[in-house]
Parts: C-alpha cells; sequence; structure tokens
C-alpha cells in the first residue's frame, strides 16, 4: 500500500491520517450532535419559553418568568430534597455493600460462581419488576418482611406508607438492585492488585484490617472514584422505584426531582417549566460531578 | 471467516431494525379484492376516502380484537371509505399511546380519528387538536346515548367525542358477613348514607377482628379522584369553578372539608385500611368493597365461592342526593383530518348499538347505549342493571378542566395528607393554593 507523501502538517502525523482519523470520528461526532448534544441545547431554549405540550406550534419566548416560579415552587424544592436525602444515603450503602461482596466473593471458596450469579441478578431485572416485588414483600400488613418482624415480636413497620420510613426503604431497595453491578467491577479491581503486595504484607506481619487499609483500598483508589461518580449519577436520575412503589408519596416524601420534572413535563404538560427545573438541575449535577472530580483527584 | 461472520454480523442488524419499525396495522386479516379496486361510487370518487384510526390497547388483547373487527365491518360497509386501525399501548414507556399523540401533534402527523380518556377532553378541545361533530349525528342517535357519554364528550355546549363504553365504581359487599350481623345492604332507592356505612363496617371491623372496608387506598393515582370525588359531590361540594381554574374557596370549602373528614373518621375507627391486604375481599376477609365493573368478572371467574352483591355509593347524610363516578375512553375526530365528514361517520360506528354490544361482551364494560343494552341481557338484572341505574340515576363525570391533571394530582395529594393525619381543611388549603398557582398561566 502506498503512502502519501505530503507535506507533514499536524505534528507527526501526515495529511492521509490526519483526514482518516477525522472521517472516522465524523460518523460519531454527528450522532452525538444530533441525538445528545442538540436536543440538550434544545431543551435549554425551551427553558426560556411557555412550551405547552398540547400545543407545539403556539411557543412564546418569556424570558427568565418560569425561573422566577421555580424559586418560590416548594414541591420542587422538596423534590430536590428528597433526591439529595436518596443519594446521601444510598451512595455509602451501594458502594459499600458492592466493596464487601467484591471481597467476600473473591476468595477461592466452593459454590463462588453462584454467590457472583446471585449478587449479579438484581441487576439485570427490570426495575419495575422489583418495585412491584418489594411492594408486595414491605406490605404494612401481610409482606414478608413484617411477618418476619412480627414473628421475632418486633412491630410491624409502615415502610412505604410512612414519610419518615419511605426514602430509606427506596434507598435500600436501589442498593440492592445496583451493588451487583459495582460489585463486578471492584471485583476487577481486587484482581488487579498484585498478589506480592499480599504477600510482603503477610511477612511483614500486617493483620487483615491493617492489609486491607494499606494496600486494598488505595489500590482501588480509582475503581472507586468511578463507581461513586456512576452510582450519583444514577442516584440522581432516580424515578422508576418512587414512581411504581409510592406515586412520589406519602405526602411528596418520595417525589425525586426527575419524576417532579417529568410530572410537569408530561403529566402537567409544562414542557416549558420541566425544561427549566431541567437545567438548574443540570447545572447542580454538574457542579457536584466537578467538585467530587477535585476532591478525589485520579492518580496515575 | 471473520469478514463473512461480520458481514452476516451487519445484515442481521439491519434486517432487524428495519422489522423492528412499527407498521400501522392494516385490516390485514381481510385483505379482500374488494377493499383495493375502485368503486364507481355515487361520491364521483374514483378513490375510497383513507382514514387512519389510533386506538390506545394493543392488537392481541380482546379489545382490540373487538375495535379491529368493527373497522372490517366499517369498511365492509362503506364502500367509499376505507380506514385502517393502528394499535399503539398505552404505557410504552415514552412511547405510550399520549406520547405518541404529543410527537404527532409537532409534527402534524394526527390520524383521523383518535381515543381519548374522558377528562382529556376540555384540554385536547382548548388546544384545538379536536373538532366538534354536532352536524355529523342526529337527534335521534344522540338521544340512544347515555346522557353521561354525551356529556363527558360536550364542552361549551358543543360534543367532541362519544364513548363506546362506560364505567362506574360499586360498593360490593359479602353476601354472607353482612347477613351475619343481620346488616341490610343499600339499594339504588334507599342507598346507605356515609353514618350507615360506619355503622355497618364498625360492626364487622369489631365482629370479624378485621378492617371490614376497602376501599383501595393503595391505588395511588387517576382512582384517586375518580372513585373519591362522588363523597364531595354528595355533600354539595365542587371539585373546581366552572371556568376549571378557580380553586380558592371551591376546592377548600367546608363541605369538601366535611367530606375528607368522613374519611379521616373511618381511618381512625380502623374500619378501613390505608395500606390494604391485596385480594382482602376476594379471599373473604373485608365485606365491603369499593371497585368498578371488572371486579364483577373477577369475582364470577375465580372466585366463586365469594357470595357477593353490590350496591350503590354512600350518600352524605345532608343532602341524600346520588353521585356516583362515570367515564371512560372516547373517539374523535382531530382537526388535522382531511375528511371530517367521513371521520365522523366511523366515530359514530365506533359507537353504534353494534359496536358497543361488541366491546361491552369483550371486556365486561357497561354499554353506552339504550338500544345496547336491549340486547344485552344480562344488563337487564342483577349488579349490570345496577350499574346503569347508578349511571342514569347518579353519574357524575370528572372536572371539566384544561389543567385537569394537576387538579387530579392534587386531590389525590389532599385526600392522601388526611388518610395521614393532616387536619383536612388545612390539606385543602394547601393543595388550593397548589392549584391556583399553576392555574395562573391559563388565566
Amino acid at each position: 500500500m502506498r503512502i502519501l507523501k505530503t507535506k507533514r502538517l499536524f505534528g507527526k502525523y501526515n495529511i492521509g491520517e490526519t483526514v482518516a482519523a477525522y472521517a472516522f470520528m465524523l460518523p460519531a461526532f454527528v450522532f452525538i450532535i444530533t441525538f445528545v448534544i442538540g436536543p440538550i441545547v434544545i431543551s435549554f431554549g425551551y427553558a426560556f419559553t411557555d412550551y405547552y405540550l398540547l400545543k407545539p406550534h403556539d411557543i412564546h419566548f418569556i424570558g427568565f418568568e418560569n425561573f422566577r416560579y421555580l424559586f418560590s415552587d416548594k414541591i420542587m424544592w422538596k423534590a430536590l430534597f428528597n433526591t439529595f436525602q436518596f443519594i446521601v444515603m444510598v451512595i455509602p450503602l451501594q458502594v459499600g455493600t458492592a466493596l464487601a461482596l467484591a471481597l467476600l466473593v473473591n476468595k477461592k471458596i466452593r459454590f463462588n460462581l453462584f454467590f457472583r450469579i446471585s449478587f449479579f441478578a438484581p441487576v439485570v431485572m427490570s426495575l419495575v419488576v422489583i418495585s412491584i416485588l418489594w411492594m408486595t414483600l414491605l406490605n404494612p400488613e401481610s409482606g414478608l418482611i413484617n411477618t418476619v418482624l412480627s414473628s421475632l415480636g418486633l412491630p410491624k413497620q409502615p415502610f412505604l406508607a410512612s414519610t419518615t420510613q419511605v426514602m430509606p426503604t427506596i434507598v435500600v431497595v436501589s442498593a440492592w438492585q445496583g451493588a451487583g453491578y459495582q460489585m463486578m467491577i471492584f471485583l476487577a479491581g481486587l484482581k488487579n492488585i498484585p498478589a506480592e503486595y499480599y504477600e510482603a504484607a503477610k511477612i511483614d506481619g500486617s493483620n487483615s484490617w491493617q492489609t486491607f487499609r494499606n494496600i486494598t483500598l488505595p489500590c482501588l483508589k480509582n475503581v472507586t472514584i468511578f463507581i461513586m461518580i456512576t452510582t450519583l449519577i444514577a442516584a440522581f436520575k432516580l424515578i422508576v422505584q418512587p414512581m411504581v412503589m409510592t406515586g412520589g408519596g406519602p405526602k411528596n416524601s418520595s417525589l425525586t426531582i426527575v419524576f417532579y420534572i417529568y410530572q410537569t413535563g408530561i403529566r402537567y404538560r409544562n414542557v416549558g417549566y420541566a425544561s427549566a427545573i431541567t437545567l438548574i438541575f443540570t447545572l447542580i449535577v454538574a457542579a457536584i460531578v466537578l467538585l467530587q472530580r477535585r476532591l478525589l483527584r485520579e492518580e496515575g | 471467516m471473520k469478514k463473512v461472520l461480520s458481514l452476516l454480523l451487519l445484515i442481521a442488524l439491519v434486517v432487524s431494525l428495519v422489522a423492528c419499525a412499527k407498521n400501522p396495522v392494516g385490516t390485514s386479516g381481510t385483505n379482500e379484492p374488494g377493499n383495493e379496486t375502485t368503486t364507481p361510487g355515487t361520491s364521483g370518487k374514483s378513490e375510497p376516502v383513507q382514514l387512519r384510526l389510533w386506538v390506545h390497547v394493543a392488537e392481541d388483547t380482546d379489545e382490540g380484537k373487538s375495535y379491529a373487527e368493527r373497522v372490517v365491518a366499517f369498511n365492509e360497509a362503506h364502500e367509499d371509505i376505507k380506514a385502517t386501525i393502528e394499535f399503539i399501548p398505552r404505557d410504552g414507556g415514552g412511547s405510550g399511546y399520549e406520547d405518541k399523540i404529543n410527537t404527532a401533534l409537532t409534527t402534524n402527523q394526527l390520524p383521523d380519528v383518535v381515543t381519548l380518556d374522558g377528562p382529556n377532553t376540555a384540554a385536547y378541545v382548548d388546544a384545538g387538536i379536536i373538532i366538534p361533530i354536532d352536524e355529523y349525528i342526529t337527534e335521534e342517535s344522540k338521544n340512544d346515548y347515555l346522557p353521561s357519554i354525551i356529556q363527558q364528550g360536550t364542552v361549551n355546549g358543543k360534543l367532541y367525542a362519544l364513548g363506546a363504553m362506560e364505567s362506574t365504581v360499586l360498593l360490593f359487599y359479602n353476601k354472607d358477613i353482612l347477613a351475619k350481623y343481620s346488616i341490610k345492604p343499600g339499594t339504588i332507592d334507599n342507598p346507605w348514607t356515609w353514618d350507615d356505612l360506619f355503622e355497618a363496617a364498625k360492626k364487622i371491623t369489631e365482629g370479624e377482628g378485621y378492617p371490614a372496608l376497602d376501599m383501595r387506598f393503595n391505588d395511588i393515582g387517576e382512582w384517586y379522584i375518580y372513585a373519591y370525588a362522588p363523597f364531595i359531590w354528595s355533600n354539595g361540594g365542587k371539585i373546581i369553578g366552572e371556568d376549571g381554574l378557580t380553586a380558592e374557596g371551591i376546592f377548600n370549602s367546608p363541605q369538601n372539608a366535611e367530606a375528607l373528614a368522613f374519611f379521616k373518621k373511618l381511618v381512625d375507627a380502623g374500619v378501613v385500611s390505608v395500606t390494604p391486604e391485596e385480594n382482602n375481599f376476594e379471599l373473604g376477609k373485608s365485606a365491603l368493597y369499593l371497585n368498578g365493573p371488572w371486579a364483577i368478572t373477577t369475582l364470577e371467574n375465580s372466585y366463586p365461592d365469594i357470595n357477593f352483591g353490590a350496591m350503590p355509593y354512600p350518600v352524605s347524610p345532608k343532602t341524600k342526593e346520588l353521585h356516583a363516578p362515570t367515564g371512560s375512553w372516547q373517539y374523535a375526530v382531530t382537526s388535522q383530518s382531511k375528511y371530517p365528514r367521513e371521520a365522523a361517520k366511523l366515530v359514530e360506528w365506533m359507537t353504534n348499538t353494534d359496536s358497543v354490544v361488541s366491546i361491552s361482551t369483550a371486556i365486561g364494560m357497561p354499554p353506552t347505549r339504550k338500544s345496547a343494552v336491549e340486547l344485552l341481557p344480562q344488563y337487564k338484572e342483577g349488579i349490570r342493571k345496577l350499574m346503569l341505574d347508578q349511571l342514569e340515576k347518579g353519574g357524575h363525570p370528572r372536572p371539566l378542566s384544561v389543567i385537569y391533571p394537576i387538579i387530579s394530582r392534587n386531590f389525590q395529594e389532599a385526600v392522601e395528607a388526611v388518610l395521614y393525619g393532616d387536619h383536612p381543611q388545612i390539606a385543602l388549603n394547601e393543595k388550593a393554593q397548589v392549584i391556583e398557582r399553576e392555574a395562573q398561566r391559563y388565566k
């Protein structure tokens, strides 16, 4: 194959290679602009309009009016608060559980594969199916969990029927569902730790906890950061569990911000206002993710 | 070898993408040559008028099959019109029925005829999505429909939509348990008052040690306004003002607070559960049960041991007026249709006597035409007749409003708040404020 002998324009790559590189990128680029960036920009544009879902040809620019409305919208702030409440609880629980499961499953015990599959199984199940299943388990009168509790002499719990218990309950269900996925990633991270480190630690007389703290954890730092960011982003998007299990209640105590955006935009047909909420929400998420990356600077 | 495999994979991918594209379903089961050839019609047109109809159910359900058959019959009866039906199930997570309508609005791709749920009528009319069909329906035909159907589809004095099926809610009761405590059920001429309901429920709960009443408080959503609004109306209250936008003073009126206080009374006395057990009535545990016509079929088919009856909605002791839920899906002609006259014919056809008989038989919902009742003997007696009586005497459609979804949700939240212990007047005041705030955009 003959290589085009051309001037070296871009440093060490010749024109042919550069053109080829951009040509390969082009389809993906077009795709991202059309289906990802384009809609985002348009959606942010709608935030400054009075777009009503049933009148798509009757849209007017209204400036910052949606944002003024937003700041006095008590339900929106409650939804935001609920979402943060969820995040603060689910990340330690889910990441911690995933790490614990990964450590467990990393040992060379029998039926190792069975455990890995069982822990991962909830991940592949539909969120709707899981929500319905847990609703039955959590029923305050006849649910399995309360039956067990009362047989142990403990009082039955309202779970989803309580404004204080509902969010923690949804946290547990979500962590149960998602931990398996992060477990797999932690597992990969664990397997990447050279065996020599552990041998050296053993020789130096380190006990399990010291080994864990000084070798395992530091080596898992990058993996942990990745998992925390992905879990955080997924947690921000919480909608299925509250929608199916509680409809946002009781008394909007399980209403999350994405659920509220859906309710405002699709059910109430207020696309303009919903877009404004989305815009503000996106800015908040972006700020938090950037902050998180700053604080947990990746190594290497 | 690798090249061959990757080529095969590429072909498979392309084929699957193409095959998965949604195709409108023609009346494909009966593609008779007669439908395709041009007919020397009296209209002078050389080609049949093409109409598109969208329905909100899946093709392989009893309801879907009934609709498909009726469209075939329509095409056979009208040589100069060819209607095609497309099935778009309601919940498709983003690609569901209403989402598809919203998209079609943006791209001007609406079909000639759509189905819509009763409460959406006001919003669709306000947005200019559907057109009046008064001129296409004869007086004689209009009189054959149940009054509640005409009322549901009428906005500002004009008729926009007609329904082929009705719906309501009844108070089912376990005959054996009621007999055990010598409690007489209410009848259409002598319905229970709220006090009767409370006394009966209390007596049974104390005797059986289990909440006697199941009002399905666990069905969070549209059920709340559908099933519980009649309590408001019976007590002399209203949900929203005539303009569909005024809530202050109406949504939170003292009469409404009284109605919600009754719910609170039931919950506090322990005769009804806020989180009822699944199927407690079907299993013979509770004695009183608020539910719709589908419960009749379920009980008859799956729980034959339960000796059940039904009585009309309980009435407020203040007015003794019977108000009961009504309303279901309807057909309407869209403003984007190029053939409104023919489309209106299709709407009338899909709600004519034969269609009503067909759908009522298929899914067990009450018929919407008096002539259809004549042909459905099961509606001449028993519980099914009670449904029709209740609809006639007290059928009260949900409020007509452009902001109906907001009203429905806030009503649900107000009732929910009371069930969880809030003071009824305070809960109503709070939600009235929310509705007023949202309504400002439309004033």
